[in-house]
């Protein structure tokens, strides 16, 4: 049998729960509302009455002393109230742990907003160091940082309540700044995006021809106009990469095989020939003879078509062509 | 007595216009605390009042200056927070009878010639 004792423990678990119901609800009124409401509720249930839900006498009693009644905005509410009280102890907990690493993060975050700047101002779409992304400002980007480590402190400092006000002016006045510089890099940004830019993108699709068959000539004419990275020759017996190729050796595999391919930083196809079958293309030092005009450097990457080897001009100039040149191009 | 399962007339509605009154008069004679205003009202034949809504009600006319309040402590639990009449309270309550009396007057009226009329 239930004594009075649990009747009050019930009545002020009850009243409790009805205070809550209503802390949508300014505080005072909410305390008039509920003054002694422990006793009345501890009598009721000693007569036997059984209680309605608490939302349903948390509305009576709002509503009978001639205020709103709970509106779903107040369920709502109180729902993400009871939200947030579940995760506030872990926070609390988090920033114990983390007060100690407070200055690290004030220097990390002037390091990390420096390099933002860095990343916008340099119109770059990689993140690197900033003294990498100011490129021939290195002592802007230094002093840019020295400036934002300063800040960052002072700005870690205030924590104290009477500067709440100042650090919200602050972070308005950043989030302003970075609206601005968002609106300037998406300005600059269009034209770098217009072009293909081999040394900043790190990988590249391209459609790779059929070239098995051609020549070594025919195959460097057709695939240099579309490989930014190049090729590389691998003798076909020995299977290690070659540093030059005769001309009119066959290729006789590829790889990767024809069709659409991505290539990422330094990777090239790779061309199968057999040296075996080659006749010698490159003439001895120091004979004279007549070309269009020297080759170009195929170290030097170039998205430039190269001229064809066996066009012939009418003005022709005289020259030397060098011993052994290279054949991995560009 | 009003039948709670008397469901041709939405009875809560009914008993909100005229809580004021109830609670007023069943205070004009001797102070009383909450849960002691729902057993008189109860008593009385509103068995169905919420309590809550009791509750609210007092807290509302001791606002407006119709009750006053005070505290008794209680040995057995919490304190207790009788209400009493003040003379506005008397006042408004005579107002509320009167208002009551006449209403009711006409619904009979409406309601027994309505009644004379199907004989």
């Amino acid at each position: 049998m239930t004594s009075h004792s649990d009747h009050i423990r019930d009545a002020a678990t009850f009243a409790e729960n009805v205070r809550r119901e209503m802390r949508a609800h300014p505080a005072e009124i909410v305390a008039d509302l509920t003054d002694g409401l422990e006793s009345d509720i501890a009598s009721s249930l000693s007569d036997g009455a059984v209680l309605p839900s608490v939302e349903d006498y948390a509305n009576d009693l709002l509503t009978g002393a001639g205020h709103e009644p709970l509106s779903q905005f107040d369920v709502s509410n109180k729902k993400i109230t009871q939200l947030v009280e579940m995760f506030t102890p872990i926070m609390d907990k988090v920033r114990e742990c983390t007060v100690g690493l407070a200055p690290a993060w004030w220097v990390f975050r002037a390091w990390a907003l420096t390099q933002m700047i860095g990343v916008v101002v340099s119109g770059s779409d990689s993140i690197r160091p900033f003294f990498a992304q100011w490129g021939e400002m290195p002592i802007l980007g230094l002093v840019l940082f020295v400036a934002l480590l300063v800040f960052s402190i002072q700005w870690g400092r205030l924590q104290k309540p009477a500067h709440r006000n100042l650090r919200h002016i602050l972070s308005i006045a950043v989030a302003s700044a970075g609206v601005v510089l968002l609106f300037t890099k998406s300005g600059i940004s269009y034209p770098v995006q217009s072009n293909m830019n081999y040394e900043t993108s790190s990988c590249v699709v391209v459609e790779t021809p059929n070239i098995v068959g051609m020549s070594v000539a025919e195959a460097r004419q057709t695939l240099v106009l579309v490989l930014p990275n190049g090729f590389t020759f691998f003798d076909q017996d020995s299977m290690v990469d070659i540093a030059s190729a005769p001309l009119e050796s066959m290729v006789i595999q590829q790889n990767p095989e024809p069709g659409s391919h991505t290539f990422c930083g330094g990777e090239k196809l790779q061309l199968v020939i057999d040296l075996a079958k080659s006749a010698p293309t490159v003439q001895p030092q120091g004979i004279t003879t007549t070309t269009a005009e020297l080759p170009q450097e195929p170290s030097t990457s170039t998205l430039q078509p190269r001229p064809t080897l066996t066009t012939i001009p009418k003005k022709a100039v005289s020259t030397t062509i060098p011993k052994a040149t290279t054949t991995t191009s560009p | 007595m009003v039948n709670s399962n008397d469901e041709s007339l939405d009875r809560s509605q009914l008993v909100k216009g005229v809580l004021d009154l109830a609670v007023l008069s069943a205070l004009s004679q001797e102070d009383g605390y909450g849960y002691d205003v729902v057993r008189r009202l109860r008593s009385a034949g509103l068995v169905d009042v919420a309590e809550a809504s009791v509750y609210g009600t007092l807290r509302r006319l001791f606002a407006t200056g119709m009750l006053t309040s005070y505290v008794v402590a209680s040995d057995e639990g919490p304190h207790r927070k009788y209400y009493g009449m003040t003379p506005v309270g008397h006042e408004r309550m005579t107002e509320q009878r009167e208002q009551w009396t006449a209403f009711r007057n006409v619904i009979d009226s409406i309601a027994n010639t309505s009644n004379k009329g199907n004989q």
